[in-house]
């Protein structure tokens, strides 16, 4: 199923970091391994993924490096930070405190809090 | 493999808004990889090639926004920082030089020269900053090679003053920045390289020791000295670092120790130490400064001796507005004015260094650090002479001292370091490396020779 993108873009920085938490990836591979982890749900675009891993290269949340594993092409691949990996954290707890409160809204929440 | 045409058209819209060149390569090599990926996927979906490149473009997205967006991140950032520094020390050296102007009887002229100089050196310093600086790494023997010939050519052409080349001297100042190029063109090249550098070195040393500037050949000696350490701990000639090291420490320390048993620096360091061994002849500037420092106050108008009633500092010590300007601030303004000036100059310096040690490339490290490097030295032999150890006569103090020449090679300094400050992140080693290796015909790696039918 294919979703509003506005819905992503706010939360690309965590599913790249996380996805990077497990193993350095190049930028290709991101895009399909995100694909196929949320069950061809995020179908990320490189014109989006590009310019956020050179952001967050800048920033030190990841860093890159030439490699040819796997292949006879020199590829770029990315590898999480410590400091990376705090963003990642704190994401993640900004993620959580978002989906709760939506999910409450959602189940009436509003109205639950009223009659306390 | 040939790049499709759609494919170079699609990149060549991407590079298009992104200004900042040094980028690009970097850029379209991996968007290139990508879309190659993208269309091994389409092809083993049963697509033409064709169609497979076409769908894998489309996939991509819209190069303009990826351009726009990439632009935008790789913006070219000025190292405020410095440049604010640069400025303040600008501003101090000409409010010094205003003051001292007064002691010297063609001092007006010399400070309007002077203020005329700094417009100038502001102009060089913000021409250096808008070129791109790796071409000290593209062109290094040929930028060594003129330099050498421009300096030999002064030599020949000027007339020595004091028995100095002073013409040419100033120019020794760019030697450590133009070995730094050189440092980095070694890469992967082994003890051979380490070898050339230390030949490139020796020729910027003789020439040095022709002008003669014994103070020129120390700020070259410690600055290549470091700049080729760095090279050999971060692993550029591919050797292995301990005998690399032991390389080129070996021979220093042999040549220190023939030189320290020689006992020429013996008579200097006794002299430099304590100057009124000899007041009236060697020792007379080191024993002015000091008798002018014992009577200087914390704030405002030092004393000077009773022998000298009458007598203004300027008429006791020559030099006092060119190589000594911060003796007689001190004198004339006390002790605060030279904590202020040395705080400057500290926090500048460390500042430096901070983003120095922050660059990801070699050529912007080597660089930076060989013009770092080059003002430390400057302005410890310029202090420590105004503060009456004289072992080596001062160069200049960078931006503050009276003398056009210097002012604007540390002008010019001052701009290919902030400029390596603000387009140094995206300068990346390897890719040039690379690009050497796939392009030569002939090549020689690993103490093989290679020639190469496969190239395009």
């Amino acid at each position: 199923m294919a979703v509003d993108k506005t819905l992503l873009s706010g939360s690309t920085t965590m599913l790249i970091l996380k996805l990077l938490e497990d193993k350095d990836m190049y930028g290709y591979q991101m895009i399909e391994e995100l694909s196929k982890k949320s069950n061809d749900t995020f179908n990320l675009k490189a014109g989006t993924l590009y310019p956020l891993l050179h952001s967050l290269e800048q920033q030190g949340m990841v860093i890159s490096y030439d490699n040819n594993v796997d292949s006879a092409r020199i590829r770029k691949y990315y590898s999480i930070t410590k400091k990376g990996r705090g963003l990642l954290a704190d994401k993640k707890a900004e993620w959580q405190t978002y989906f709760t409160a939506v999910n409450r809204v959602l189940k009436g929440g509003a109205n639950l809090a009223a009659t306390y | 493999m040939q790049q499709h045409i759609r494919v170079k058209q699609y990149l060549e819209i991407i590079c298009s808004h992104i200004r900042c060149k040094q980028i690009h390569g970097d850029i379209c090599k991996e968007i290139e990889n990508h879309i190659i990926d993208q269309k091994e996927t389409f092809k083993a979906q049963g697509f033409d090639d064709e169609t497979a490149t076409i769908k894998a473009i489309e996939q991509m997205g819209d190069p303009v926004i990826i351009g726009t967006e990439l632009d935008r991140t790789h913006r070219p950032k000025p190292e405020w920082s410095v440049i604010t520094l640069t400025i303040l020390l600008l501003a101090v050296g000409t409010v010094i030089r205003f003051f001292t102007s007064s002691q010297d009887s063609n001092g007006i002229e010399l400070f309007n020269k002077q203020l005329l100089f700094t417009m100038v050196g502001i102009g060089l310093m913000v021409l250096f900053y808008y070129i791109d600086f790796t071409v000290l790494g593209r062109y290094p023997k040929t930028i060594f090679l003129l330099l050498s010939t421009v300096i030999i050519f002064l030599i020949i052409l000027s007339k020595p003053i004091n028995g100095k080349y002073i013409y040419a001297s100033y120019m020794l100042l760019l030697f450590p920045t133009s070995f730094a190029g050189v440092v980095y063109s070694m890469r992967n090249k082994g003890y051979i390289g380490i070898v050339f550098c230390g030949i490139f070195f020796a020729v910027s040393f003789i020439v040095s020791m022709i002008i003669p500037s014994v103070s020129s050949c120390i700020l070259l000696f410690l600055s290549c000295l470091v700049i080729l350490t760095i090279a050999i701990l971060k692993g550029w000639f591919n050797v292995k670092k301990l005998y690399a090291l032991l390389l080129v420490y070996l021979p220093v320390i042999g040549l220190l120790a023939v030189i320290f048993a020689s006992g020429i620096l013996s008579k200097r360091i006794a002299l430099a130490l304590n100057p009124s061994i000899d007041p009236t002849g060697a020792g007379y500037i080191g024993t002015m400064t000091r008798t002018l420092l014992s009577g200087a106050q914390f704030i405002g108008q030092g004393s000077l001796p009773d022998y000298f009633q009458g007598v203004s500092a300027s008429q006791i010590l020559p030099g006092i507005n060119s190589d000594l300007l911060i003796t007689y601030i001190i004198h004339k303004f006390g002790w605060l004015a030279f904590i202020i000036v040395a705080t400057l100059f500290t926090v500048f310096i460390v500042r430096a260094i901070t983003l120095c040690l922050k660059q990801k490339s070699v050529l912007a490290l080597l660089v930076s650090t060989a013009i770092t490097l080059t003002f430390i030295i400057q302005t410890i032999l310029y202090i420590a002479a105004n503060l009456g150890f004289q072992l080596f006569a001062p160069l200049s103090l960078p931006f503050v001292s009276q003398g056009s020449s210097y002012h604007l090679t540390n002008m010019c300094l001052v701009g290919i370091l902030l400029s390596v400050y603000r387009t140094g992140y995206f300068i990346k080693d390897k890719k040039t490396s690379i690009k050497t290796a796939t392009n030569s015909f002939i090549k020689f790696e690993d103490g093989k020779l290679i020639i190469d039918f496969n190239i395009h």
